[in-house]
């Protein structure tokens, strides 16, 4: 093969390769239990509401209780129920993860990591990463839970 | 009151469980247009999403009459069985309840109007809710 069609598929895999590391996600919207979710979707669940809420300048549904990241508000924002927290940064982590580097409402000094874990249905999973003592402390009062066995999926997004 | 708001709920009756008083709607719904003032519970889809459940304990507990109450929640799934309450969390239905110290339900609050709305199972998680009371001034 000729020297130059070489270089041209080795640019072109090297392209491909960086495409797939550097894809980005859309966190942006609402998102729920797996199961809470499918719950509510089959219409199982007594109490449970969902609103139409402009969400990153896109309309979602939002189920009751579900966890916001809003990363086009200034700040950028997560919240869950019995917290939320302003958004640093949402930094890749290996091929699948992102750290989101969050920091107290109240105090710029009190940071923390959470580690949000993709999977292939584009469900996702949180571990926990650094965090300071008192960032620890604010996120234990949060109802956000932990470990994958607690998948979250975005609630639906309705197209306009 | 709306659908939603059971945490809150379930926190404002703790408060009414350790002191053995009653708060009627409109105080409650006072003390949650309070803590929405403050920013301390309600997002832009939901009026009281509680963002801090100490704030909304200590709030009802100033309600009846306590207001130097000290109040702790535990962490999530690390309830020791010795504090005066749990919440209790479903998450197939994303809700909380209000429960006794090992966990069994002691107020729901969809039944408040209908207990057809009460919702069964058994908790994903509980956290501990331990209130300390002072003399009343």
């Amino acid at each position: 093969m000729h020297v130059g069609k070489i270089c041209v598929l080795i640019s072109m895999l090297v392209f491909i390769s960086c495409k797939q590391d550097n894809v980005v996600h859309d966190f942006d919207g609402a998102w729920n239990f797996k199961e809470t979710y499918e719950n509510w979707k089959k219409g199982d669940v007594e109490g449970l509401s969902a609103n139409e809420s402009i969400i990153a300048g896109k309309k979602h549904l939002v189920i009751n209780h579900s966890m916001i990241i809003d990363t086009s508000a200034n700040p950028m924002y997560l919240s869950v129920p019995g917290g939320k927290w302003i958004i640093n940064d949402i930094r890749p982590f290996g091929k699948t993860a992102y750290n989101v580097l969050l920091r107290s409402t109240e105090s710029k000094e009190t940071t923390g990591i959470l580690i949000l874990n993709c999977k292939n249905d584009k469900s996702i999973w949180f571990s926990i990463g650094k965090m300071d003592p008192d960032f620890q402390k604010e996120f234990n009062q949060s109802f956000l839970l932990v470990g994958e066995e607690e998948i979250y999926v975005k609630c639906d997004q309705i197209k306009q | 009151m709306p659908s939603g708001p059971c945490l809150f709920r379930s926190l404002i009756a703790a408060a009414e469980e350790k002191t053995g008083k009653n708060l009627s709607i409109g105080q409650i719904a006072a003390i949650g247009k309070e803590l929405h003032a403050s920013g301390d519970i309600g997002t832009n889809d939901e009026y009281y999403e509680v963002q801090k459940p100490e704030v909304v304990l200590k709030a009802a507990l100033k309600e009846l009459g306590y207001p130097d109450a000290q109040v702790k929640v535990g962490n999530t799934g690390e309830s020791t069985g010795k504090a005066d309450f749990t919440i209790r969390f479903i998450k197939s239905n994303h809700h909380y309840q209000l429960g006794d110290a090992s966990g069994k339900i002691k107020y729901e609050p969809y039944k408040y109007n209908n207990s057809a709305h009460s919702v069964t199972g058994d908790a994903t998680s509980l956290r501990d809710v331990t209130i300390i009371l002072t003399p009343e001034e």
